[in-house]
């Protein structure tokens, strides 16, 4: 097992995932949001396209 | 004064006034003015983010906590500050959804929670606590900003602040569109000048992987007379902290600063609800670029200075740096960077706190309507006081400015998290909720900070969190005591088309005339 990666033993990388965690974990829920919005069809959300077009 | 650092300052004063030359242009309407007409794409609104957020406190500061903690500030601090961000969708997810969304957050208390009131005293509360907050906060940015330029140039303290002050001045009276394309111009600025800053440290330690292996070997104490560090010391997550102590640390972080109200404006100056969301997502990407930059600074400073030289603060490791480290031309790139943090940062606040006080008090609290122009004109001859009172506060900081930029964000998250979060995600929420869970959030967060510092409790829970929780519960029990907030006040936050009475009822707040009847008063 590696002791180090890139100079950081692995007590310095559970402070670098979790610092990494709260970056990508607000793509989730967010793109999820976005979803909603298109799903509304409202243009001024900021919908793709109108529902029924 | 040395030549290169006049050089780049009249570089970067030519591209600024471009900016600001284009931004006046678009500020005739009050809705320009104070909320860049809910119009920004994309580009400019993660710019006018971005750079807010990166202040010279950060710049200044991340690097000195680096260098004293090591990876522990990579845990409670670059994680808490990201999470903070990491909230922003939700609110924007509803905050910018209304057809006419509000222009400031005092606004939104008004509407959300007291829309049928001719003068919202809730709306008067909040904006106290922006102005109080804010104008502390700025004049530590002034007193921090001033101490560097003054040190880097042989200019005194007095005559760095008001160069800084006529910086600030020039950037923000032509309201937010000025801030928000200056702020863009100043994204750049900050992204380069720390990356510029962080490549000229890398190969002064051996690169990255050697600057780190140094690092682990570390344990000279970070300032003289301090505490040994251990061997591999610089690598704890938790540091000398416990488990609990970092959990509370990283909460402070997050939670105030999620609801600090420029965050939510600038949500709302989006174009749209799509806009307002990925705004924090892409700025946090450009922020860990920032703070990879600062991470190399903090350690790759500590591998080079293992202890401060004796008299100086762990603070000053970063001028430490551009003056012993880099070479002139390189240095003045670097101090344009963290100048650029710091107006970037100051000119928002200024603009936000003056906003509350002319639009916020003095507009909502006025018998008499006040028309757009009179209003921009007003607002324009404030922040000149406003920013002026912050320079003279910087001349001499009073013991309570320092005190309470120390709190501001615990402030805002105790009399905000409450308020914004059910007032957006729970219909039933109403005016004594918020009133309650506002005032008592503060008054708690007050108490707390208090009861802590003095070491009558133990500090295992921030203040910031008690007051959440005491706030959050007390809003709770008054939204089932009392009536149900009317349609009016949360319809626009939960369907797309309001009801006609919704309308009218955010018109008549607002003050949202329309055209005809505006000419008609003006014939009268």
């Amino acid at each position: 097992m590696l002791d180090n990666f890139l100079g950081i033993p692995s007590s310095g990388w559970i402070a670098i995932a979790i610092w990494l965690t709260v970056n990508v974990v607000p793509w989730i829920y967010s793109l999820f949001f976005v979803h909603k919005i298109n799903q509304s069809g409202v243009e001024r959300w900021g919908a793709k396209k109108p529902k029924n077009s | 004064m040395k030549w290169e650092l006049v050089l780049i300052t009249i570089v970067y004063f030519i591209v600024l006034f471009y900016f600001i030359r284009k931004g006046s242009k678009k500020s005739d309407s009050i809705d320009d003015f104070t909320v860049g007409g809910w119009s920004m794409g994309i580009i400019v609104n993660v710019g006018f983010f971005t750079a807010t957020w990166v202040s010279a406190a950060s710049v200044l500061g991340v690097p000195s906590l680096l260098y004293s903690l090591g990876f522990a500030a990579v845990t409670g601090w670059f994680a808490g500050w990201f999470f903070a961000n990491a909230l922003l969708p939700f609110i924007a997810y509803k905050l910018r959804k209304p057809k006419f969304p509000v222009r400031t957050i005092p606004e939104f208390m008004r509407l959300r929670y007291e829309p049928h009131v001719k003068h919202s005293k809730l709306q008067v509360w909040s904006s106290l606590i922006m102005v109080v907050g804010y104008i502390s906060y700025v004049t530590i940015q002034i007193t921090g900003i001033g101490y560097l330029v003054s040190a880097m140039t042989g200019l005194s303290y007095q005559v760095s602040i008001f160069i800084f002050l006529l910086f600030t001045l020039v950037t923000v009276l032509g309201g937010v569109w000025s801030v928000a394309l200056t702020d863009l111009f100043n994204t750049a600025v900050i992204v380069v000048g720390l990356a510029i800053a962080a490549f000229m440290i890398l190969p002064q330690v051996g690169g990255v992987t050697e600057m780190f292996i140094q690092a682990g070997q570390i344990t000279t104490p970070d300032v003289v007379g301090g505490t040994a560090m251990t061997e591999g010391g610089m690598f704890s997550p938790l540091g000398t902290f416990s488990i609990a102590a970092m959990v509370g640390i990283f909460l402070s972080n997050s939670l105030g600063a999620s609801v600090a109200p420029h965050w939510p404006t600038r949500l709302l100056s989006a174009k749209n609800v799509k806009t307002a969301i990925m705004t924090p997502l892409l700025s946090n990407a450009i922020i860990f670029i920032v703070f990879s930059s600062l991470l190399v600074i903090g350690i790759g400073g500590r591998v080079l200075v293992p202890t401060m030289p004796e008299g100086m603060a762990t603070d000053q490791i970063f001028p430490l740096l551009i003056t012993d480290y880099m070479n002139p031309v390189i240095g003045g790139i670097v101090l344009a960077a963290i100048f650029a943090a710091a107006l970037s940062t100051a000119n928002g606040m200024i603009l936000q706190s003056t906003i509350a006080i002319t639009y916020d008090i003095f507009r909502n609290m006025s018998k008499k309507r006040v028309k757009d122009s009179s209003f921009i004109k007003i607002t324009q001859g404030l922040l000149i006081v406003v920013a002026i009172i912050a320079t003279l506060f910087a001349l001499n900081p009073p013991a309570f400015i320092a005190m309470v930029a120390a709190y501001v964000f615990g402030l805002f998250g105790a009399a905000f998290i409450g308020p914004m979060y059910l007032g957006l995600y729970w219909k039933r929420v109403n005016k004594q909720a918020a009133y309650s869970g506002s005032i008592t959030g503060v008054i708690s967060y007050v108490v707390f900070s208090v009861l802590i510092e003095t070491g009558t409790i133990a500090g295992v829970l921030p203040a910031v969190v008690w007051s959440v929780l005491i706030s959050l519960t007390l809003m709770i029990i008054c939204s089932y005591v009392f009536k149900p907030a009317p349609k009016e006040a949360w319809e626009p936050y939960f369907v797309a088309e309001v009801s006609e009475s919704t309308q009218e009822t955010i018109d008549k707040a607002m003050q949202r005339i329309k055209e005809e009847d505006e000419k008609k008063e003006a014939a009268v």
